[in-house]
């Protein structure tokens, strides 16, 4: 968890707290949706085995909340420095080197992201164009799926370039380092 | 102009659909002076089944194998071979899916329509019933059971007869029959046989109610980019080989079912229950007919021609 | 030769401190790039790898272990045990073993295991007196069980990749996860009558009888086992196991137990959806990676450089081991799986191994790198926990580390160890 307070001053600019506020609160709505999931699963489960009545919407509908609910995290990850990193070397490195690299990680986060919402934007207004819908008896349209990718990755793009920013502006770090894996 | 396709498949390499778009692009390659040459890209290496048409689409291959049940989500007139019953013997799909006839006119025009184009249509043949211990003759045997299907029209079917559908994924087919979390499912002849379904169920019920076809598709952007003369090379293979095919997906059918006859019990409907079926199953017609869009009545009205 | 450059440049990016997702993202990318394939693939990649029904078990099965940490389920748990073993001597950490055992078979991840039974443990064993190095080691290790006893979130990002049955996949490891509580165990009462533990019994202060702890610890088992009875008797997928595991958990929690409260579960829902979505970055950057590779036929290369050179199952076995333990240092988990099974997986059939066994060995390898320095997860966990220093704790994972290769030649040479269960069936 983040401690604001440890944080240099610039952090608690008004604009980087509405960011951060954002993104979090975005995240933490999308995270719920992993328990209604949770929830409609273990419906599912009891109709059909006591009620041998399984339902039409129940994986589709998961599979769409997963989509929603991953994609709209990923900022929040990066906000919170939680992305399994190899830490060894760049925890060693002098603080220059390792902000250095910081700053690499920032950019390329930025590239990654704003050219995966992009062409996910093409894609889903590909599939708009063409009407393309799954073959289930939801029919739902393919940019139900698509829509996630370029909100989560556009937004995981403005919060990558902020850090850059706040980083190669005003040399402000997070406290936190990048993390190994727990898992 | 030396150019080399990107070619995917969704299943393994020596499954029926991939030797048939290695064949094309061994002919292709062979008439074209090896100016064609092809990558082929079997068992959803590179693209799973569901994202075909879309990574067609977008340019991540140049030729995918995709099937009538997924394309049908965008055109929803390719559930007409879901339709119990209206593709089962070789007569009605020669006079209904090979070239020059209504059905395959309209839904090729449709499938231009969407910025794709189908270099052939690849015959894939009749699904059949697996059951794990129940043997299944008349619609009433199914009631209260538990099949696996894929696709809405697919769906309809199961539920005309009393049974649930349960969506499951490729994946856990063969763990949800072998456990029981279903107690049958639907599938290809070659399926019963290449995923080893024989060792988890007692039963395949020949209902061969509904045809399956796959396309190997192409974008527009492809097709078009490609010469007259390539265009012309692709045309006449793919006919060539549509027609082989048609024969072959006959004897595959045979021969998988003598195969698996030794391995669990083929039930083959008598007539008489044949026609239990098509009457248990007619409001799937109906339905397909009265909520399907303009291109769905139009080869609907086609089918009922060819009855 | 292009093979190899892939792969320095990854691992280059890798130990620069970029984020391992975003490694493998920028090299599938640049790859593409490169061979001249529309990038348009690469939202693609990333759309099919979280519109999984599979993976969906992952952040249910997260939230479930959250919930049951912060519910501190753990100690009612680890009481009846204890009351039932406690009496001999290095029962505490018998107890302990037999506790991260059956939280293994609700936790699909160890790190949830070593906090949970950690915090309760450790101080019972240090106040004992029990040597502290041994401690630490039985709890880093004893913790690692969590992923290979199902529910296991590495079993299932492998059976995602490597295309096999997740269930059959849990199934598998319930043998192996069985017989390394077994030769914990053993080690265990070893270790204690060799002066780990104090000479005396583990005599309880709790004056509570057997029946009343061991009701008190009940749920916690019926959860267990209804998760993975369900799946054995066909009741449902694992990914609906996870489902009805949260729901149990939950009613137990919440009603039955009413130990967490809202703050609590926010915690834990946040929690998991950091984790979920930071594994699923790095499962959608591995599929881009792993696509790419395929364009360039690396792991056909790697699998016929292989058929040519290496002769039998037993060297292929023995080089990857090499490979995973060096590998795991520094790395562990899913990013482990990720990086090295698009290579290797069409590797297996040249000399015949069982995917299944393979998925179980490779999670083995993964306990290994989670205890392994200088990058081991348990490690970190254990010594946070338990305010210790990094090196007792290293110390005493030294002789499980052992005992974890010996299971590793036990299940090459008797595989049916993790085949018998999944495919009696
Ligand atoms: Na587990
Ligand atoms: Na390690």
């Amino acid at each position: 968890m983040t401690h604001d307070q440890h944080r240099p001053r610039i952090r608690s600019h008004p604009l980087v707290r509405l960011l951060d506020k954002a993104v979090m609160g975005i995240a933490e709505l999308s995270s719920w949706i992993y328990l209604l999931i949770g929830a409609i699963v273990t419906y599912e489960v009891v109709v059909r085995y006591v009620f041998n009545a399984p339902t039409h919407w129940v994986e589709e509908m998961s599979r769409l909340g997963m989509v929603w609910a991953t994609f709209l995290i990923l900022a929040a990850c990066l906000n919170q420095r939680q992305l399994i990193t190899i830490t060894l070397l760049s925890n060693a490195a002098g603080p220059r080197v390792s902000a250095a690299l910081e700053a690499i990680t920032f950019a390329l986060i930025a590239a990654l992201a704003l050219v995966i919402a992009w062409y996910g934007f093409e894609s889903m207004m590909q599939t708009v164009s063409i009407g393309r819908r799954t073959n289930t008896t939801l029919s739902l349209p393919y940019w139900s799926f698509y829509l996630p990718i370029v909100l989560g990755f556009a937004l995981l793009a403005v919060q990558a370039l902020a850090e850059l920013v706040l980083l190669l502006v005003f040399g402000a770090r997070a406290n936190e380092p990048f993390e190994p894996e727990d898992i | 102009e030396d150019r080399t396709l990107r070619v995917a498949t969704s299943v393994p390499q020596h499954h029926y659909l991939t030797r048939a778009i290695q064949t094309f692009a061994d002919r292709v390659n062979e008439r074209t002076d090896g100016e064609i040459s092809f990558e082929v890209y079997p068992a959803q290496s590179l693209v799973t089944d569901q994202q075909m048409d879309q990574a067609v689409a977008n340019g991540t291959v140049d030729i995918g194998i995709a099937s009538a049940s997924i394309l049908a989500g965008t055109i929803p007139a390719f559930n007409i071979f879901a339709v119990p019953f209206y593709f089962d013997t070789r007569e009605k799909l020669d006079h209904s899916v090979t070239r020059g006839n209504p059905i395959r006119t309209t839904l090729d025009e449709e499938i231009e329509k969407k910025g794709l184009h189908a270099a052939f249509w690849i015959p894939y043949g009749s699904i059949a019933m697996v059951t794990r211990d129940k043997p299944v003759h008349v619609p009433d045997d199914m009631k209260g059971m538990k099949i696996r299907t894929f696709g809405s029209t697919v769906s309809e079917f199961v539920e005309a007869v009393g049974a649930a559908p349960v969506v499951t994924s490729g994946g856990e087919q063969f763990l949800a029959l072998q456990r029981g979390i279903v107690d049958g499912g639907l599938t290809g002849w070659s399926s019963v046989t290449d995923r080893r379904l024989y060792e988890v169920s007692k039963y395949v019920v020949a209902t061969d109610h509904m045809y399956e076809t796959h396309f190997a598709l192409m974008s527009s952007g492809v097709w078009d980019s490609l010469s007259p003369e390539t265009q012309k090379i692709f045309q006449e293979v793919g006919e060539e080989m549509e027609s082989e095919l048609m024969d072959e997906i006959f004897t595959v059918n045979d021969k998988a079912k003598a195969e698996l006859s030794e391995k669990m019990d083929v039930i083959e409907l008598t007539d008489a229950e044949k026609t239990q079926w098509k009457e248990a199953t007619r409001s799937v017609a109906e339905h397909f007919y009265e909520s399907g869009d303009d291109v769905s009545k139009t080869v609907f009205e086609e089918a009922e021609k060819v009855q | 030769m292009e093979s190899l450059f892939v792969l320095l440049a990854l691992l280059a990016l890798l130990f620069a401190g970029i984020p391992v997702g975003i490694a493998l993202t920028a090299t599938g990318t640049g790859l593409l790039l490169l061979k001249g394939i529309p990038i348009a693939g690469v939202p693609e990649e990333f759309l099919a790898s979280f519109n999984s029904f599979i993976l969906l078990a992952v952040p249910i099965f997260l939230l479930t272990s959250n919930i049951l940490l912060k519910a501190g389920v753990a100690k009612d748990l680890f009481d009846a045990v204890q009351r039932w073993v406690g009496g001999i001597r290095g029962g505490v950490a018998v107890a302990t073993i037999i506790s991260c055992g059956i939280f293994a078979a609700i936790s699909g991840s160890s790190v949830a295991v070593a906090a949970m039974i950690g915090t309760v443990a450790i101080p019972e064993m240090t106040r004992r007196g029990y040597d502290r190095p041994f401690v630490m080691g039985t709890l880093a290790a004893g913790a690692t069980l969590g992923i290979l006893i199902p529910p296991s979130i590495p079993l299932i990002v492998y059976a995602a990749v490597a295309e096999e049955s997740t269930a059959s996949m849990f199934l598998a490891g319930i043998g192996p996860g069985l017989c390394l509580v077994a030769a914990f165990l053993v080690y265990c009462l070893v270790k204690s009558h060799r002066g780990g533990a104090p000479e005396t019994g583990d005599a309880m202060d709790d004056p509570r009888s057997r029946l009343t702890l061991s009701i008190k610890a009940a749920p916690t088992i019926i959860i267990a086992l209804t998760m993975i009875g369900g799946i054995y008797a066909g009741i449902f997928t694992p990914t609906e196991s996870s489902a009805v595991g949260l729901t149990m958990t939950l009613v137990y929690v919440l009603v039955l137990r009413r130990s967490l409260d809202f703050k609590g579960l926010r915690e834990a829902v946040v929690g998991a959806g950091l984790t979920t979505a930071n594994l699923l970055l790095i499962i959608g950057g591995a599929n881009v990676f792993g696509k790419a590779l395929l364009l360039y036929r690396i792991p056909f290369e790697i699998s016929n450089w292989i058929a040519t050179n290496i002769e039998t199952a037993g060297l292929f076995v023995l080089i990857v081991t090499a490979l995973l333990l060096v590998l795991g240092l520094f790395l562990e988990g899913i990013a482990m799986i990720l990086i090295v099974l698009p290579v290797l997986l069409p590797s297996l059939g040249v000399n015949g191994i069982d995917p299944v066994w393979f998925g179980i060995y490779f999670v083995l390898m993964i306990e290994l790198a989670l205890i392994t320095p200088p990058v081991g997860m348990n490690l970190f966990v254990i010594q946070s926990v338990a305010r210790s220093d990094l090196n007792e704790v290293i110390r005493g994972v030294i002789p499980y580390v052992v005992i974890m290769m010996g299971m590793v030649a036990l299940i090459y040479y008797v595989p049916s160890i993790v085949l018998y269960i999944p495919f009696s069936g």
